[in-house]
């Protein structure tokens, strides 16, 4: 059994699967798959695979327009050694048109953070390059998601000065809230202040644009410095497990089929593609440097 | 500011959060031994657990610093670690909700990939 904990560059490891979102704020861990897995083994056991597939999460009340196609199946990015399921997202295999470059240098530029985030918490956390101290699997998973809750733990004191929400607040929605909050987070040495809300919802504030909300927010962080409130932040009841399964087996099967799909995976990938070839101005433009945009 | 920052590499509001739960658990609260003289204190435990976890660094290599043996500051990190993750795992490591799932996919749709509610990636 400890063979299957090789991995592929000889050392004794386990793998990380990991969910983040552009400020490096972790969504989903799933730790301790040995390392002699590749990834799609991993994520075939990992439990976001199992709820997707079994239809017990993403919510599907959002539905997006792609290129004049409504979805309702939202999807994660994620590079391109994946099989071919309508909720993953990766770039064209060998792009020959130039659609397909600009969207593979899109979704490579997007995807980007995802591979900052394993760097970030290596060079933040060392104990994360010297996995094997406690020589327990039990210890290594223990220790790897206490890293991670610090990590965020530190995103969200920190998520107010970073480069990410000055352009998000730059948006065309973005209204003035983050940048109200903007900079006292950094300069004054109050550190105690979390978020306005506290959570990772703390940028949903700016979305909405009034200054009310800011000044609730800023209201609710002299009252409660620090906390995240479980209540506030309750997860979605769609996360529990029940059984037998809410809309019976047939529903299980029906989201089986429509995640695995490859052709619908297909379909999106071709709108997305024109989709962002149809925008590529606006949507390259951060990732390009000024002698780029002439 | 940013001096407890280079030292400890964790800004002062996640130390001082942590710190001030993990008084809880017997390990780290300051007894008396059978000497009369008291034990470690909890500052001590807790910057070698938070030392070894930052650095990396050799569990005795601590002992210069806080004066903690090696098992010590081992079974303090083991202590922390679990005080961490079942404190907080429900809190940090979770699904997002309605108004976070909104406002993820409001930003990637703003980065050109509407729908897209995450980036996911393995690491070795």
């Amino acid at each position: 059994m400890a063979g299957s904990y090789q991995t592929r560059k000889s050392s004794r490891g386990i793998v990380v699967e990991a969910v983040c979102h552009e400020d490096l704020w972790i969504w989903h861990l799933f730790v301790g798959a040995p390392g002699s897995l590749n990834d799609i083994n991993v994520m075939h056991q990992s439990p976001l695979y199992l709820d997707v597939t079994a239809g017990r999460w993403p919510p599907r009340n959002q539905s997006y327009t792609l290129n004049g196609t409504i979805f309702t199946l939202p999807y994660y990015l994620m590079d391109g050694l994946y099989p071919l399921y309508a909720f993953l997202m990766f770039p064209h295999p060998m792009p020959s048109t130039e659609e397909r470059k600009v969207f593979n240098c899109l979704q490579e530029a997007v995807r980007k953070d995802v591979e900052r985030l394993f760097s970030v918490l290596t060079q933040r956390f060392h104990i994360a390059l010297h996995p094997g101290r406690y020589r327990l699997v039990k210890m290594l998973v223990l220790t790897f998601k206490a890293i991670c809750i610090l990590h965020n733990m530190w995103v969200e004191s920190r998520r107010e000065g970073f480069l990410s929400r000055h352009r998000h607040a730059e948006g065309p929605n973005g209204g003035g809230g983050a940048s109200a909050v903007d900079g006292d987070d950094e300069g004054s040495g109050n550190e105690d202040g979390n978020g306005p809300d506290g959570g990772p919802a703390g940028g949903g504030g700016s979305e909405h644009g009034g200054e009310a909300d800011v000044a609730a927010g800023a209201a609710a962080r002299r009252a409660a410095p620090g906390n995240v409130h479980a209540g506030s932040n309750a997860p979605l009841l769609i996360n529990l497990v029940v059984q037998p399964p809410a809309g019976g087996m047939a529903a299980v099967f029906d989201a089986w089929g429509e995640t695995r799909n490859v052709a619908e995976h297909m379909r999106l990938r071709a709108d997305i593609t024109a989709h962002v070839w149809n925008d590529r101005c606006d949507v390259l433009a951060p990732y390009l440097s000024k002698s780029d945009s002439r | 500011m940013h001096d407890f920052e280079t030292r400890f590499r964790v800004p002062r509001a996640v130390f001082q959060r942590v710190y001030s739960e993990v008084k809880n658990p017997p390990f780290f609260w300051r007894c008396i031994n059978a000497t009369g003289c008291p034990q470690a204190h909890l500052v001590q435990k807790v910057v070698a657990a938070f030392r070894m976890l930052m650095y990396g660094e050799a569990a005795d290599r601590a002992d210069e610093y806080v004066r903690l043996s090696r098992s010590t500051i081992l079974f303090s990190v083991k202590c922390l670690v679990a005080c961490i993750v079942s404190k907080w795992e429900s809190t940090f490591l979770r699904r997002p909700n309605n108004a976070e799932l909104m406002t993820v996919l409001y930003r990637n749709a703003e980065r050109g990939f509407p729908g897209g509610m995450g980036l996911l990636d393995c690491s070795h």
